[in-house]
């Protein structure tokens, strides 16, 4: 076990980079998960708003607690800038002016540019907003028509827009409620990326340390048959990677106070799944012996890149059919394809999820064997080289 | 003797395989996955017309004449297809509709999912209420004025005065290409932890002969500053024409002023690497992976890995923005695009210059005294 215990003491030099990306995912987990929330039952989206009533009479109050039913109100910013930036990052979804002399105008059946809007995306909230202000418009116009003072007709039309159409919520039977552990697999679906970052800077600079000229030559003069000195690593990177794993699936049940239960397990051995996908390209990885730096690179690309492109980052759906085309030769795919089924964004197959974790567990086998392939072509031919010379 | 040793510190730098790799490969590969990645999505987000199933309960004239407006307007709000109850569930399921309009005595939806396009269904299913709601109180009150009362309420109006911030690329996901700048010009931290290992005699050999030389310290290690800053600067144009020009990507605002704030940056960088290099006497690999760990930190608080995490920490706690260096340079290209006028983008560049001058003067400070007979 020399060698085991010999890795384990690499491994916890390099520790201390780690615990920084475990304790930071830990953090934005808990703050992610917090937006999650009960699919299974109809609730309006609600709407981000600045809304800033300059006239401050009963019409403009009228208005103002019309469009703030069901949405948040974020209070006005006192630097235009700081809106702007709200707007952009979509922190707030519309900002309304209702100016001074809106009721007046609005007795006076002047409409046109009665409102002063701003919004940066034309998104569907944006669209929305501006429908319900008009809707508004156009409900007090018409009790004004039915010989309603401006007053009265903003009550009525206040009670009238009240009433909301009742919507009825159809679900596939998938046996699982739409987002009935959203906090969880929410945190599930950025797991990839902690994964293989904390995986591959921390195994692949200790495998290096490993693979250096001095320690081989020293292993290999030993008595330690090659076979046991695969085995013990491997070993080592299993108990490393499964600590790892341990981790974060108990932060999950910390996040999750009702724990695991039901076909949630099936998101923890797909997150296994993949930390041992992470293991083994970090192996295949530190076989071609690189510099602390050109792994950091290869961490950044590989994780960075497999996250956006397989939906870790950005929701598949979103995706372009020909990324996802792309996205299919990547482990990461299948690992959010599975959260995906799990949370209930896609129909629910066991059979699909048994593709999706077979195909991990394929991509798990394939880098092992290559990481073998690699080590017998780069070691074992080099000592042949040395021995015929 | 100092053109000497900015010229021998530029031939260094590029013998740095990291630096080559890191910072001008770097940006290559991943602006490319986020251009594949990216390109689209945007369009995705903004306001399209709703693909909807209608089923026909019972002859409804009025809901019907109401959902066709709706559908033949200039842009219209609705895509309906006509169709029957099976068939609409299916679409419903399939994802090819929003969701099902059911037109009977009254009109109902049915929806898969909660978000904002079922919302804006419902405001439409409310609107059609609303004209019952309307109509029963006309008739109850003034039956002569429906006519009236149904053509205000009907009526076409252009209420909202855009008073709307102008960007000239309003695509948020353009911030990941800032982002990915940020991250190259702070990774320049390599090339400044070089200049600092290079320059202490217990960091390196080449270190020890500098310390031994006739040379002031003051000249080896400017040059090695202006040297890592000239080699970085090429590394950010590039990088910058690349995203730009190949990749062509609209970063919005004027292109020299981004230039010059991507030129700043690296050297923030460059400063950044030389101050975690001047501190304490840990060896150059445990430093280096401080730094890259600091700076991916930064990164992800700038919002590369998650877009929106900018927009929350500007409410839960703006000071972050303020103060992470990576924030301040992605939002120095962000103020380009953003605002006409170069108030904020000044800020932002002086907030960069600030920071250079401050990791400088502080790694010279911790360098000081590090002779070969203090150490």
């Amino acid at each position: 076990m020399q060698v085991f215990k010999a890795f384990l003491r690499v491994l916890k030099s390099k520790f201390g980079s780690a615990v920084i990306y475990i304790v930071l995912f830990f953090l934005v987990g808990l703050l992610m998960t917090k937006n999650g929330s009960d699919e299974s039952v109809w609730e309006k989206s609600k709407m981000d708003l600045v809304i800033e009533d300059l006239d401050d009479t009963p019409e403009s109050r009228a208005l103002t607690e019309y469009i703030s039913k069901g949405n948040r109100i974020v209070p006005a910013f006192a630097d235009e800038d700081d809106l702007t930036d709200a707007l952009y990052y979509t922190t707030v979804d519309y900002a309304v002016t209702i100016p001074k002399g809106f009721a007046e105008r609005l007795a006076s059946g002047e409409t046109e540019g009665i409102f002063e809007c701003r919004n940066i995306h034309v998104s569907y909230a944006a669209t929305n907003m501006q429908m319900q202000l008009e809707k508004f418009v156009n409900t007090v116009a018409a009790y004004q028509a039915l010989g309603q003072t401006t007053q009265e007709a903003s009550q009525a039309a206040l009670a009238a827009l009240s009433d909301e159409a009742e919507v009825t919520l159809l679900q596939k039977d998938t046996g699982e409620k739409k987002g009935e552990n959203s906090e969880l697999l929410t945190f599930f679906r950025y797991m990839p990326y902690i994964l293989l970052s904390v995986i591959m800077n921390t195994l692949c600079p200790a495998m290096v340390a490993m693979n250096r000229k001095d320690f081989r030559y020293r292993t290999n003069c030993s008595g330690i048959r090659p076979q046991s000195y695969t085995l013990q690593i491997f070993g080592a990177s299993a108990l490393y990677v499964g600590a790892i794993w341990a981790v974060f699936v108990m932060a999950g049940g910390v996040i999750n106070s009702t724990m695991y239960s039901g076909r949630l397990w099936l998101a923890v051995a797909n997150a296994l799944l993949f930390a041992l996908f992470s293991a083994v390209l970090a192996i295949f990885v530190s076989e071609f012996s690189p510099g602390d730096n050109i792994v950091n690179i290869l961490t950044q690309v590989s994780t960075l890149g497999m996250c956006f492109l397989c939906g870790v980052f950005i929701d598949q759906s979103l995706l372009g059919s020909g990324v996802l085309s792309a996205a299919k030769f990547l482990p990461a795919y299948w690992y959010v394809r599975v959260i995906r089924m799990l949370s209930g964004d896609i129909p629910f197959e066991a059979s699909e999820v048994a593709v999706a974790l077979g195909i991990e567990a394929g991509f798990v086998a394939v880098f092992v064997l290559l990481a073998i392939l690699v080590r017998r072509a780069r070691y074992t031919s080099a000592v042949s080289r040395r021995v015929m010379a | 003797m100092f053109r000497h040793n900015l010229a021998y510190e530029l031939k260094e730098v590029l013998r740095v395989k990291e630096f080559v790799l890191w910072l001008m490969l770097f940006p290559i590969i991943l602006g490319t996955l986020f251009k594949v990645a990216f390109g689209s999505i945007y369009t995705k987000e903004l306001f399209d017309t709703i693909p909807v199933a209608v089923v026909t309960a019972s002859e409804n004239a009025v809901a019907e004449e109401f959902l066709k407006g709706m559908a033949e307007e200039e842009n219209p709000f609705l895509a309906p297809e006509f169709t029957d109850e099976e068939n609409a569930k299916q679409l419903l399921f399939d994802g090819k509709v929003e969701g099902i309009l059911t037109v009977g005595e009254s009109m109902e939806l049915t929806v898969s999912r909660t978000g904002i396009v079922p919302t804006m269904l419902q405001e439409l299913v409310s609107r059609y209420k609303l004209y019952e709601t309307v109509i029963r109180d006309t008739l109850a009150k003034d039956p002569a004025a429906l006519q009236t009362v149904l053509a205000k309420l009907s009526a076409e109006v252009n209420a909202c005065r855009d008073v709307s911030p102008s960007a000239e690329n309003p695509d948020v996901y353009v911030q990941y290409f800032y982002n990915l700048i940020a991250m190259v010009a702070i990774c320049g931290n390599m090339t400044g932890l070089h200049v600092s290992t290079n320059n202490q005699a217990n960091q390196s050999q080449l270190g020890a002969r500098k310390n031994c030389s006739a040379t002031p310290k003051g000249i080896y290690l400017t040059a090695g500053l202006l040297g890592s800053c000239i080699a970085q600067s090429v590394s950010m144009v590039l990088c910058v024409t690349f995203l730009r020009f190949v990749l062509r990507v609209n970063f919005g605002g004027n292109l020299l002023l981004l230039y010059l704030a991507a030129i700043l940056s690296g050297c923030l960088g460059v400063a950044f690497g030389f101050f975690i290099g001047s501190i304490g006497k840990m060896r150059h690999e445990g430093k280096s992976a401080i730094a890259i760990t600091i700076s991916m930190v930064l990164c992800f608080l700038s919002g590369l890995m998650m877009g929106n995490i900018k927009g929350i920490l500007a409410t839960k706690a703006p000071w972050v923005n303020r103060f992470n260096p990576v924030a301040v340079i992605s939002d120095s290209f962000y103020c380009l695009n953003m605002y006409s006028d170069y108030r904020r983008f000044i800020s932002k560049i002086v907030t960069i210059t600030i920071y250079i001058a401050v990791f400088t003067v502080l790694g010279v400070l911790f360098t000081r005294r590090k002779k070969y007979a203090s150490i």
